[in-house]
């Protein structure tokens, strides 16, 4: 049931028109069913997962929480930390291992294990064994209390607008709405809503849907028959597909979300407009990057250690930021390559984005995009032999070709409005800089989106890229 | 007339709240629908044949109330080449000519033309005396419904729209697309807009878009893609039982094709079982390329030939 199926659309209605009619206990166990019911729709035999996640984080740290013994505590953070990475290591990166593991074995002569069965990879479960492993945390640290009843619990890991593909809440921040009566929805929350969800369409089914249909030819053709220029410009159409697919999945939940009475956190802020690492990384996959910071990175030392640890520290959060995309080499290159260059910006001390003004701005924000679609070929190609010869392509002679032609006209317009767009927000106070305009003009971008998301739906229907992960 | 659009601005602005905005994005979006239901016909020569087929059914009614015979050629694009009406008009039989009309929608096949029939004759009361179905190797095969949206607008009629609904549709999503195409034309014909600009302003898209279609999938929607199962015939025997119910004769013809190919042995069974006649042309040894004008349909020279065979065959050419 994707967000942008008529199917979820039903379904959304369906559980908006109950919950209006119900009081707040009510309300929630509506939305737990509801949000069992969406994730049962992908697959129900995992439906007991997320049950257990729930119920094994809820007594760890209702546990952590009565214990004063702070071995006791230790140990069952400790316990939650294995079951819950344990979980995410099965199913995600357990074919990964056994046959990296087969490749070193070869290597000495010896014969590896090849299991006869595969491994499902549930939908999200990198969103949610993440979030439940946030509140079992914070808890621990002290800095939220225990859910009170295991219904609100259970709502918080699997609420399914966030449920499979994030933006991975911190318990701070969702459980007490949750747990608290929540305030009717007003106009405002109305308004809120309808822009996050017509944005997040707008982003999913023109950008990124249309932008797949040219990525996609490029990287499943052989690198040696591209030219430079369809490097390029299938790199470009990629970078965008998977912006204006996550962003937009986002930017849809936060929507329906605030429908319901919810705050989600942003989870992206214009990230094409970063000067630099740093900038890029305060606006892509919020959610993410301050989890791995707050859980991993400060842990780990952070920059309290001098110049070297802290090197160590930003390769070692983004090698596993990689690794958390998914089981392959391709996902660690693009974490590498984000830890090298984070090193290299804290190394060399530029200036942050905001110090930067005018064309030395513009040029920064060019160099950032730039070096963010270096990575992202390593991200989606095949391997890292396919991306290298991809590069490759980049010094053979450069020739103009149809596939040139059309990919630059159609990038320029599936993606250009939203790049101004981008562009527009950037330049003004507020995240929703549309809802502070004339209405009259809010009405016409409306329908400007509306009729784009009518007349342009993509050649071939695109799944989430997310959703894999 | 300006004095008019400022005074509903002026209503509209009184409304509260978020409802000012969509008020007005719903009179956008039925300004749009109003300009389609003008002149969707200028979409494409599809949509205009598909606006030109109940003005048919009111000819096809009034020729059999005069009690002349009429013929009715169904079938896509395949038929639309295959059979040239100047032949069937001046050589048929002089007593029995059957005035001819074609019904032939763009990649149509067997489900199409069942609810086609339905909608537009029998349900018209229009019955033409002779039907002619055009096949080529698949068309009358069952296969996964792709397009719900010309289906619900073009193809299936209100009295149809239930069992289809619940039928024929697999999922909430396609039967969602179905309901909006039966009650809006810009959302049926949506998909035509995107084609219809960029071949003919985005250089090089006719190339690029043939290039990407060979290398990636068309559709990942339909789960049950390269499954090699023995074709069904389940529209194909309702399509021949609304025939009989319209009281038409009816033929199959197979189309010629570069390479000879026989329909399958099911659908000389369901035939026989309406008696219907089957005329396989399909299985003749094949004509030569110069037939083919785009290595798949007939050229206008070829279909005369094709057209004095079929007539031959259905005994209706003049002795």
């Amino acid at each position: 049931m994707w967000f942008n199926s008529f199917a979820f659309w039903v379904f959304f209605g369906v559980v908006l028109g109950i919950h209006a009619l119900l009081r707040h206990r009510g309300r929630n166990v509506w939305l737990l069913a509801a949000s069992y019911f969406f994730y049962g729709c992908w697959d129900w035999r995992f439906l007991g997962l997320i049950a257990f996640t729930s119920g094994f984080e809820y007594l760890s740290a209702s546990r952590i929480y009565k214990s004063g013994d702070s071995r006791t505590r230790r140990n069952w953070v400790i316990a939650s930390l294995i079951v819950e990475l344990g979980i995410l290591c099965a199913f995600k990166y357990f074919h990964f291992f056994v046959n990296e593991m087969d490749h070193l074995l070869g290597l000495f002569g010896l014969d590896g294990w090849q299991p006869t069965f595969r491994i499902i990879l549930p939908a999200g479960i990198s969103f949610f064994t993440f979030q439940s492993l946030s509140y079992t945390i914070d808890v621990y640290r002290g800095s939220t209390k225990p859910a009170g009843s295991f219904a609100d619990f259970a709502l918080y890991v699997s609420f399914f607008p966030q449920l499979v593909a994030g933006p991975i809440e911190r318990s701070s921040h969702l459980l007490p709405q949750v747990e608290r009566p929540r305030p009717a929805v007003t106009s405002r929350h109305f308004q809120e809503g309808l822009y996050h969800i017509l944005t997040g369409l707008f982003k999913k089914v023109f950008v990124a849907d249309n932008m797949a249909w040219l990525a996609n030819h490029v990287f499943a053709r052989p690198p040696e028959s591209l030219s430079g220029p369809e490097v390029i410009l299938g790199v470009y159409a990629f970078a965008f597909q998977i912006y204006g697919d996550f962003s937009g999945y986002s930017s849809i939940a936060i929507g329906v979300a605030r429908w319901l009475g919810f705050d989600l956190m942003d989870n992206f802020r214009q990230p094409y407009l970063a000067c630099g690492p740093q900038d890029f990384w305060k606006r892509w996959h919020i959610s993410l990057s301050s989890w791995l910071r707050d859980y991993l990175y400060i842990p780990l030392g952070g920059n309290r250690w001098g110049r070297w640890f802290t090197g160590r520290n930003l390769m070692l959060t983004m090698l596993l930021g990689g690794l958390w995309h998914g089981a392959s080499w391709t996902f660690i290159v693009w974490g590498g390559l984000h830890g090298s260059w984070l090193i290299l910006d804290r190394m060399f001390g530029h200036k942050t984005g905001a110090a930067k003004q005018g064309w030395r701005r513009s040029v920064s924000i060019l160099a950032t995009f730039h070096t963010v679609c270096l990575a992202w070929l390593f991200f989606r190609a095949d391997s890292s032999g396919q991306a290298l010869a991809m590069i490759r392509q980049l010094g053979v002679p450069w020739h103009m070709t149809d596939f040139v032609q059309t990919s630059a006209v159609l990038i320029l317009f599936f993606a250009g409005p939203w790049v101004i767009f981008d562009l527009w927000t950037e330049r003004g106070d507020s995240r929703t800089r549309l809802l502070e305009v004339h209405w009259i003009a809010r009405a016409l971008v409306y329908v400007f989106i509306l009729l784009a998301l009518l007349f342009f739906p993509a050649p071939v229907p695109v799944e989430f890229i997310y959703f894999r992960f | 007339m300006n004095h008019r659009i400022i005074a509903v601005l002026q209503k509209i602005k009184t409304l509260p709240g978020e409802g000012r905005v969509l008020l007005l994005i719903l009179i956008c979006l039925l300004l749009v629908e109003v300009a389609f239901r003008s002149g969707d016909q200028t979409l494409s020569k599809d949509v205009a044949h598909l606006k030109t087929l109940s003005a048919m059914a009111t000819q096809i009614r009034a020729t059999g109330e005069t009690g002349q015979r009429s013929l009715l050629v169904l079938g896509n694009s395949l038929a639309r080449c295959a059979v040239d009406f100047d032949v069937v008009r001046t050589d048929a039989a002089t007593p029995s000519i059957p005035l001819p009309f074609l019904m032939a929608p763009d990649g149509s096949n067997i489900a199409n033309w069942h609810y086609a029939f339905r909608r537009y004759m029998l349900h018209c009361k229009a019955h033409p005396s002779v039907v002619w179905i055009l096949t080529g190797k698949t068309h009358l095969f069952d296969a996964p419904l792709e397009d719900p949206e010309r289906m619900g607008h073009y193809f299936v009629d209100a009295q149809d729209r239930w069992s289809f609904l619940w039928n024929e549709l697999p999922d909430t999503g396609t039967r969602s697309r179905f309901l909006l195409s039966t009650i809006s034309t810009a959302f049926a014909n949506r998909t035509r807009i995107q084609p219809l600009l960029f071949y003919n302003c985005v250089p090089g898209y006719e190339v690029t878009a043939r290039d990407i279609s060979q290398t990636l999938p068309v559709s990942s929607e339909n789960p049950n893609q390269g499954q090699v199962n023995r074709p069904t015939f389940r529209h194909l025997n309702l399509l021949l039982d609304s025939i009989r119910e319209a009281g038409c004769e009816a033929t199959i013809i197979s189309v010629p094709l570069p390479v000879s190919y026989e329909l399958p042995p099911e659908v000389l069974t369901i035939a026989e079982n309406h008696h219907v006649t089957v005329f396989e042309m399909g299985s003749a040894p094949p004509l030569p390329a110069s037939a083919f004008s785009d290595g798949y349909h007939l050229t206008t020279a070829a279909a005369k030939e094709v057209t004095l065979r079929i007539l031959d065959h259905t005994r209706v050419r003049k002795p």
